[in-house]
């Protein structure tokens, strides 16, 4: 079972840098075309090495130390993500702005350096602590139970949402609900939960600025037909985007990657271009191709069959995964296990969606694929729990006859 | 067991998201990959446009008539400019403008992108206009008329995206504008260009292919004669419209056609409306007397009178049971007249004696035949077909006022064509504009052709006769002597049609066309010249008769072009 899953974790990771070197590395490309992101596939063979020494490194200790020490991971975690936020107030030389959000901590002098993310590490320590606070069942089962773990999901994500980053805040409640179910909580408390969130929305829409509520929009403005109907009238287009709806501001701005992505998608067609072939792979017309948007690169190159395959990996991870969470008869062993498929499930489906249109465009990577070290390193060590999850064999006991 | 349970439904549901996805997936790939290329393809298009010169229209001498010329556009990106007074400065120095002005506009543009600064730019200035950040030099082409109103009607004009919007100019469009270059290739989010498209295999490239040259039969120096004449009278008399067409006898090619107002061509934005009309192609009107020759003929050709039969003019008032009462022009008295007698004494009721002589069905037929009542195809858009009504509307006032050109109207390039026709011997001619059309290498690419003999309208006996002793006899003895000329035998025919009132009620008091058509010389016509000048202002007490008003402008037009041609003394 182990086996299978580090095989396919392992086939995820070299697809991920062969797409990257695809796009780096086009086929019939001179040298004086216009690659700048000509280094990123180096450095992601780098990132995974670094990787896999945390996958090791997560099987030293049994994976019960590690829940033991779980809430201390955590509030450091929290602290590190509080830090990020006072270089609002106070300039701190650490904390870079990059595209006017505060998520790497700069470990290093000015030249040389590495980033960390430290929301990327927050996801696994979350469901570390979590899985281990979930472990008992009084936790869970009353409905004035759940303010606890709602709290502990809350914290991290009010921190990260001021980074901000949407994607990794998107992501904390599935995981939430999924652990939650898993572990047996009332499915008639789960629903009043969601039924709550839902009667609230309205409000949060509105509270939302109009890039946001168009980048969410956007999923519904790729119909023509939607499209006309916010230009025609001033009221639709201002529930969608806050303001005066025009067609040809949302192509140039928030309706570009998704336009983008989506004729990337298409034009792979049922087999593709072929690696390291086809025009956008060639030319860059989709930015971010090696990182948020590497499954469009995929799609473009080899088809259906290679979108297939791929997720198809995927669902051998989650198979494993839940197999694993099967195995174990300890609660905090099933709980993270379940807690890391989830994470990876989601991750997926988000990250897939906004590349074929289905869900509004966020900032979450395909994980063992996307370019990114921090990203490449929580997974690897996530596919590391699991492993350390699943080493520990069922305790056998005997089914009465 | 619970467990697993949860665990199984788990697994379901994630599995079921990511074949959720996969399904999007093939949706995409399968259905939908074509439509997704095409529009992806056309985003990623790059154009360059190259546009053709337009063809030169020339006259039969090869003087330019219409031409296009390259020009070159200073323009500015007011986005682009930070401080829009160094610029202005500095391009002050460069064009002949007030930096202030230039200032103004960069700082006015409601167009961020584009605002002229400098049009028809030289050379100079604009490669030191390059060089100053904000600033573009845009070339185009710029479509010029040479000899401004002389040949407007004819040669037309173009609108601001180069269309031909009247005469030649938009006959020959097609071949005037020749084909756009188009070069299409992928480019990149910038608009830079990267390779020719990989996408789709529809290759929309162009070449460019500049318009063909048009040589029209047109002579400016007689446009010229023409002119000159028709606007002199057309002022002295206080016309409001004159038209005059100078053909060429035995082939139909028109050497003149003027009608007066014209307009510049180059300032077309300008000009009034009513002034654009070509008015001898698109105005018809009632000959009178000038069709009196041509109905003759028609009667002499079907022997329904002869040559010298005595035709008694009823002492100036005829009337009868069904056409009414018919007097002559100036209430003489005719008794008994020739055919010729008549033509030069030009009898209204003379004529009506004859057309009933001829009767209604050869009378139609042969109008018909001599080109009315249809256009004369000379290759001008606008013409008209004029009214020829249909012989079943014909009573007994039509058959004795159709031959003295009442119940009738024409356009003035009809009368041409059809005293041409008696020019040539009867033979029938079709009026024409165009001579060739020649390529950019100097190819011909159509030629007029002469035309193949298309039969006798008359016979040449009938219309030599009618050339060389009646209409020649008007200009010795007649209505026309003022069109006589020292060196040539002129022949020809006065007209004064008093105009129908615009209310249908019969005909106005003191509204008139003057007309004149002559020809040159008699023995062998080489010319053909028609003069119309419409509503001559009678209260100048100067006269308002085609012998008048027109027949001297048609001498004038006849001796000066003659001349010109070195046409052989023939008196």
């Amino acid at each position: 079972m182990r086996l299978i899953l580090i095989i396919a974790t392992i086939a995820l990771i070299m697809v991920g840098i062969l797409s990257i070197y695809s796009v780096s590395n086009p086929a019939q490309s001179n040298s004086d075309e216009q690659i700048s992101d000509g280094g990123y596939w180096k450095k992601q063979v780098v990132f995974a090495i670094i990787g896999i020494a945390g996958f090791i490194a997560v099987n030293m200790v049994s994976y019960r130390r590690l829940g033991a020490v779980s809430y201390w991971i955590y509030a450091v975690l929290i602290v590190l993500l509080a830090v990020l936020l006072i270089d609002k107030y106070i300039n701190l030389p650490f904390v870079p702005v990059i595209n006017n959000t505060r998520r790497w901590l700069r470990i290093g002098t000015a030249t040389k350096f590495i980033q960390l993310q430290p929301s990327e590490l927050c996801k696994l320590v979350y469901i570390l602590a979590l899985a281990w606070y979930l472990r008992y069942r009084s936790n869970y089962r009353s409905f004035k139970s759940l303010i606890m773990p709602f709290l502990l999901t809350l914290l991290p994500m009010m921190l990260i949402l001021l980074e901000p980053d949407l994607g990794t805040v998107l992501l904390m409640m599935p995981i939430l609900f999924t652990m939650l179910f898993v572990a047996g909580a009332k499915v008639k408390h789960l629903l009043i939960i969601i039924l709550m969130a839902m009667l609230v929305s309205p409000l949060l829409w509105l509270q939302m600025k109009p890039y946001q509520r168009a980048r969410i929009s956007s999923v519904l403005l790729q119909s023509e037909w939607v499209r006309q109907k916010a230009q025609q009238s001033p009221a639709i287009g201002k529930i969608l985007v806050g303001k005066k709806f025009s067609t040809k501001q949302w192509k140039d701005n928030q309706g570009y990657h998704l336009i983008r992505s989506k004729f990337a998608v298409a034009s792979g067609g049922k087999t593709g271009y072929g690696f390291r072939n086809g025009p956008f792979i060639k030319y860059n017309f989709l930015p971010e191709r090696h990182n948020d948007f590497v499954f469009a690169t995929i799609a473009h190159q080899w088809g259906f069959y290679g979108c297939a395959g791929l997720l198809g990996l995927y669902a051998i991870i989650v198979g494993c995964g839940l197999k694993i969470a099967n195995n174990n008869t300890d609660p905090f062993a099933k709980l993270l296990a379940v807690g890391i498929v989830a994470m990876f499930t989601v991750e997926v489906i988000v990250n897939v969606s906004m590349t074929v249109g289905l869900m509004p465009i966020t900032g979450l990577t395909l994980p063992l694929v996307s370019y990114g070290g921090s990203s490449l390193l929580v997974s690897l060590a996530a596919i590391g729990l699991l492993n350390n999850v699943g080493r520990y064999r069922p305790f056998s006991v005997a089914k009465k006859v | 067991m619970k467990h697993l349970k949860i665990i199984i439904i788990l697994f379901a549901l994630l599995l079921a998201a990511l074949l959720t996805l996969m399904g999007r997936c093939f949706y995409l790939q399968f259905f939908k990959s074509s439509h997704y290329v095409q529009i992806c393809a056309r985003q990623q298009q790059g154009r360059i446009i190259h546009q053709p010169q337009r063809g030169v229209i020339l006259d039969c001498r090869a003087r330019v008539l219409a031409a296009s010329s390259r020009i070159q556009t200073i323009f500015a990106e007011p986005r682009t400019i930070k401080d829009p007074i160094e610029v202005s400065n500095k391009l002050a120095d460069i064009v002949d403008l007030p930096a202030h002005k230039i200032c103004k506009l960069i700082t006015e543009s409601r167009n961020p992108g584009f605002v002229k600064i400098k049009t028809n730019a030289e050379v100079e200035q604009c490669r030191a206009a390059r060089k100053i950040y904000g600033l573009g030099v845009q070339s185009g082409w710029k479509r010029y008329y040479p000899m401004a109103n002389l040949a407007s009607h004819v040669v037309g004009f173009t609108g601001l995206d180069g269309d031909g919007l009247d005469g030649i100019e938009l006959q020959y469009d097609k071949n005037l504008k020749g084909r756009t270059g188009k070069n299409v290739f992928l480019a990149d989010a910038a608009r830079r260009p990267i390779s020719d498209s990989p996408f789709g295999s529809n290759n929309e490239n162009y070449q460019l292919r500049d318009g063909v040259g048009i040589i029209l039969t047109l002579d400016a120096t007689v446009q010229q004669f023409a002119r000159a004449e028709l606007l002199k009278q057309y002022q002295d008399f206080g016309a409001e419209s004159a038209i005059a067409i100078v053909a060429s006898a035995k082939t139909g090619a028109i050497l003149a056609l003027v009608s007066l107002p014209d307009f510049e061509p180059n300032k077309v934005g300008l000009a009034q409306m009513d002034t654009l009309r070509n008015r001898a192609i698109s105005d018809e009107f009632e000959p009178g007397s000038l069709l009196k020759p041509i109905s003759a003929a028609i009667a002499i050709e079907a022997n329904a009178v002869s040559k010298d039969e005595k035709i008694f003019c009823e002492n100036g008032n005829y009337r009868g049971k069904g056409f009414g009462r018919i007097g002559e022009y100036g209430d003489h008295k005719f008794g008994d007249l020739g055919v010729r007698e008549i033509l030069i004494n030009s009898s209204n009721i003379g004529m009506a004696k004859i057309g009933q002589k001829l009767g209604k069905n050869k009378l139609y037929n042969g109008l018909e035949l001599f080109g009315f009542g249809k256009k004369t195809m000379l290759g001008l858009p606008g013409e008209v077909d004029g009214k020829l009504r249909p012989l079943k509307k014909w009573d007994g006032y039509s058959i004795t006022r159709v031959p003295f050109g009442q119940e009738i109207s024409v356009t003035a390039i009809q009368l041409v064509k059809a005293f041409c026709i008696l020019a040539n011997d009867g033979k029938s001619v079709r009026p024409f504009l165009i001579e060739a059309i020649v390529d950019n290498n100097g190819q011909i690419i159509m030629q007029k052709k002469s035309p193949s003999d298309v039969g006798f309208v008359v016979k040449p006996e009938v219309a030599n006769w009618l050339v060389r002793e009646a209409m020649a006899g008007v200009v010795n003895e007649g209505t026309g002597k003022k069109a006589q000329l020292k060196k040539w035998q002129v022949f020809g025919k006065t007209g004064t049609a008093q105009l129908a009132k615009s209310d249908g009620t019969g005909y106005s008091e003191n509204e008139y066309v003057a007309s004149f058509v002559a020809g040159a010389p008699a023995e062998n016509p080489q010319l053909i010249v028609l003069v119309s000048i419409f509503k001559p202002d009678v209260s100048l007490g100067k006269g308002y008769t085609g012998g008048t008003v027109a027949a001297p402008v048609a001498g004038k037009i006849l001796e000066k072009t003659l001349n010109y041609l070195e046409v052989e003394s023939s008196l």
